[in-house]
């Protein structure tokens, strides 16, 4: 009994080697008829380094080449003319049209792309809004938008420089401003400095004035004591009056000459009091004049303050304080670096089920199939055998792939390159098994390489790629969500570009797993239903 | 004796065209069993029925009394096929493709590198062993593909016209080979051909198929005892009216007519009975006699009488 279950266990073991030998005879076995046949090795070698080749060519850049352009306006200002000359210096080719209708029916007829009408006289001011038409071909969705984008940011480009012009010169005046504010600023200054002199000087001769005496004191003059001393001289010595007469006409004289004295004196107090009041005013008014000096200059202290507040001065953040440039996110250069996600799912899309579709027509059609149809191998494992070759074989492609991905973005790519390496496995072993299902279900290589073809437009096409999704009615949209292609592609995205953890991705893990899962067994079936040819 | 396979009420119809018309035979332990018949009579398809590889429409085939269905993986291991038109990859060598099919039987690396060496000696290709099979020669791939079958050294080997495409020597070689397996190990063998007279020599049983049915089983001699009590008349008239001839005819002699286009032969006992009836119709209905010929028929022309139009 014990003996009988380890050979029972002997003997399992013994099975799983089995498998894996017979496995790995069966890959062997489909690389080397791979390799034999020479041109399916060169395809597998350097078809997807030739399709990144091609693409990278096509894409490897942000702008368009080669683009026609018309425009039209009823007359061209100097504006219009350097914007025309700017959208020349490019790569585009621009012809003026006779009419508007001329630029206009020119898109249907496919002589030019892009047909742009300025207004008449187009100038930059305040009254007009200068509104510039544009004309694309709306059938051709993808090059509209590219058009449209390009041009607009050529034109943005050239209204940016008339506002930045436009700015300057304001910002100039402005510092100009401050610069004579400054300057004249001293001129306030010394003229607030001569004013307070004045005003000072005013004040002295004003004091000097005040101080001025000019009162005469008519009794330190004693003319009557004298005339008395005289009067009492020639009473005592009885001088006879007549020699007195003299000397009393000259006192007399005396007297007069003191009484004109103090009435000129009389009249210069009343000056000097008229003149006191005058420079009284002039004070005063000196020093209104003071304060509004100063008030001048606060004012120019405000202004300068208020200029120098300003503190961007530099024109262009004037103009887009905010700027927006899309990059950052990525080290990405070119427009390749954002399409390479959906192309390296593209690429492993079309290569994963022509692949396996094909090495499964093959082997169905080759002559061994009656052979290994009878050899006590299952179904299974010719199955699995099968799955792991293309997976090798895609996986090496995709290692190319990679090595181009190495050259788009560098940086700190091990984890992405990891991550993305796993869901790319899982994404190419669902397209593998449905190209598998898809080999299975036809009879000859030309059909299972339409079907294969047909199923991958399909994919393609009900994806991001060539129409935005939200763009489809409501069914398909809601189809293309469960679309493995679209799947693997976000994923893919959010990982290369946004570095996504994988975690938050476990959704669409789920998805494509269930996907294998429904595609293997499918697989299955169909290799049974069909394997006996003939019913 | 064991019976190995039999088959029962066999019916293969591909869309309208009715291939097999309820097959009804059994091989036994150790036979080598031919299955003659013309080109597209169905002896591929039997084959291919009998090994799972296409269904038949109705009937039941059984492995050693067990439904050959429920033993496939068994029946599997056992059996060797050797195709009409080789089973193998055309873009791997002799040795790639021997190696590769040992490996799908489990067999460990250094015995199939013996039995590569065997086998290649066996059937003459030791010196293109290395040449890619897409570059053989018919009868080159014809052995590669016999090799192939005795990989797993089967208890039941299947040959689909081992011989066709051959030069006469390497055909008496492969019949020796044929001949000297069965013996050596007891391999079952069924084997098919268009060609009795090489059947002849190494069957044991041999089924001529026709028209969907087998026409006659037995072993050879008893093929030959079946039919050499008659004597063949092959008569050519003109105008032709064989159907009146025949109308006229007293069939009280006669075992078998086969009617051909512009022939008939007719296979009885007492051939100067029916001479002398013939001869009285020939001239009422006024057929001149073209052709005239009476002899006893070999295996070859019993073959052939049934089976030709
Ligand atoms: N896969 C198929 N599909 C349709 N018809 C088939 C198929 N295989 C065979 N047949 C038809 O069945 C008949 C018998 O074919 P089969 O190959 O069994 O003949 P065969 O006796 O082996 O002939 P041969 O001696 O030429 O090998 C033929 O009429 C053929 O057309
Ligand atoms: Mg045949």
């Amino acid at each position: 009994m014990k003996k009988q279950k380890k050979i029972k266990k002997f003997n399992i073991k013994r099975k799983t080697i089995n498998f894996f030998i017979i496995l790995y005879e069966i890959i062997k076995k489909d690389i080397k008829l791979l390799i034999r046949s020479k041109t399916s090795a060169l395809v597998i070698l350097f078809g997807p380094l030739l399709i990144i080749f091609l693409v990278g060519l096509a894409f490897n850049t942000s702008s368009l080449y080669n683009l026609k352009v018309s425009t039209y306006s009823d007359s061209y200002s100097e504006l219009t003319e350097s914007i025309i000359t700017i959208l020349s210096d490019q790569q585009y080719t621009v012809k003026k049209a006779f009419t508007q209708e001329e630029c206009i029916d020119g898109i249907g007829l496919g002589q030019h792309h892009v047909c742009i009408i300025f207004p008449a006289e187009m100038t930059i001011d305040n009254a007009e809004d200068n509104i510039v038409k544009f004309y694309v071909d709306e059938s051709r969705t993808n090059l509209a938008h590219l058009i449209s984008n390009t041009i607009s940011s050529k034109i943005a480009q050239k209204s940016s420089e008339v506002s930045l012009s436009l700015t300057q010169s304001l910002v100039n005046t402005l510092e100009s401003t401050k610069q004579e504010i400054e300057e004249k600023k001293t001129l306030l200054d010394s003229l607030e400095a001569t004013s307070s002199s004045s005003r000072d000087s005013v004040e002295n001769i004003k004091t000097r004035f005040t101080e001025l005496d000019l009162t005469i004191d008519k009794s330190d003059l004693n003319i009557s004591e004298a005339k008395k001393e005289i009067n009492r001289l020639i009473s005592k010595y009885n001088y006879s009056e007549s020699i007195f007469d003299d000397l009393k006409s000259k006192l007399k004289e005396v007297e007069d000459g003191v009484q004109g004295l103090e009435d000129k004196f009389l009249a210069v107090e009343e000056v000097k009091l008229a003149s006191d009041s005058d420079l009284n005013s002039l004070k005063t008014e000196l020093t209104a004049m003071i304060g509004n000096i100063n008030s001048l200059k606060a004012s120019f202290e405000q202004i300068k303050a208020n200029v120098d507040s300003i503190k961007v001065t530099n024109v262009e953040s004037i103009v887009s304080p905010i700027k927006t440039t899309i990059e950052s996110v990525t080290a990405k250069k070119t427009h390749l670096s954002f399409l390479f996600p959906t192309l390296v799912v593209l690429v492993l899309m079309f290569i994963s089920i022509l692949l396996s579709s094909t090495l499964v027509i093959r082997e169905k059609i080759s002559p061994a199939y009656f052979r290994n149809f009878i050899t006590p191998v299952s179904d299974f494992v010719f199955m699995f055998g099968t799955y792991l070759t293309n997976v090798i074989l895609v996986m090496f492609q995709i290692f190319i792939l990679l090595i181009a991905f190495l050259y788009f973005f560098k940086g700190d790519v091990f984890v992405i390159l990891l991550n993305s390496s796993l869901i790319l496995l899982v994404s190419a072993s669902v397209f593998i098994l449905f190209g598998m299902f898809i080999g299975y279900l036809f009879k000859t290589e030309e059909t299972s390489t339409l079907g294969a073809i047909a199923v991958g437009s399909l994919m393609l096409f009900f994806s991001n790629t060539i129409l935005p999704v939200e763009t489809l009615p409501g069914i398909f949209r809601y189809v293309s969500l469960y679309n493995p292609f679209v799947i693997a592609e976000q994923m893919l995205k959010k990982v290369m570009l946004f570095n996504v953890n994988l975690s938050a991705l476990s959704t669409s893990f789920y998805i494509l797993i269930g996907f294998i899962v429904v595609f293997f067994v499918l697989g299955l079936i169909a290799r049974e239903l069909t394997k006996r040819y003939f019913e | 004796m064991s019976e190995v396979i039999n088959f029962q009420n066999i019916v293969k119809h591909f869309g309208k065209n009715l291939v097999l018309n309820k097959i009804d035979f059994s091989v036994q332990d150790k036979d080598i069993f031919g299955l003659i018949g013309l080109s597209g009579s169905g002896k591929t398809t039997i084959l291919n029925i009998m090994v799972g590889f296409m269904k038949a429409n109705k009937g039941k085939i059984s492995f050693r009394g067990k439904d050959i269905k429920k033993v496939k993986r068994e029946i599997e291991k056992i059996f060797g096929f050797a195709t009409q038109t080789g089973s193998f990859y055309n873009r791997l060598t002799v040795r790639e493709n021997l190696f590769y099919f040992g490996k799908m039987y489990s067999i460990k690396k250094h015995e199939i590198l013996q039995k590569t060496k065997e086998l290649l000696e066996l059937v003459e290709l030791s010196d293109a062993s290395n040449v890619i099979a897409n570059q053989l020669s018919i009868g080159m791939r014809r052995r590669l593909d016999i090799a192939c079958a005795l990989l797993n050294d089967p208890e039941v080997l299947v040959l689909d016209e081992p011989t066709e495409d051959l030069d006469p020597t390497l055909r008496k070689e492969i019949l020796a080979l044929i001949k000297r397996i069965n013996i050596e190990k007891s391999t079952t063998i069924i084997v098919t051909s268009h060609l009795l007279n090489e059947m002849e020599t190494i069957c044991n049983k041999i089924a001529i198929l026709h028209h969907g049915k087998i026409m006659e089983i037995g072993t050879p001699d008893n093929l030959k005892e079946r039919y050499s009590t008659n004597e063949e008349i092959h008569l050519k008239t003109i105008p032709g009216y064989y159907k009146e001839i025949l109308n006229k005819l007293d069939k009280k002699n006669i075992n078998h007519i086969v009617t051909k286009k512009d022939k008939i032969i007719i296979y009885t006992p007492n051939a100067e009975k029916v001479l002398y009836d013939l001869t009285r119709i020939l001239r009422d209905s006024k057929e001149k006699i073209v052709y005239l010929d009476v002899n006893k028929p070999s295996l070859e022309e019993v073959f052939e009488s049934l089976t030709r139009k």
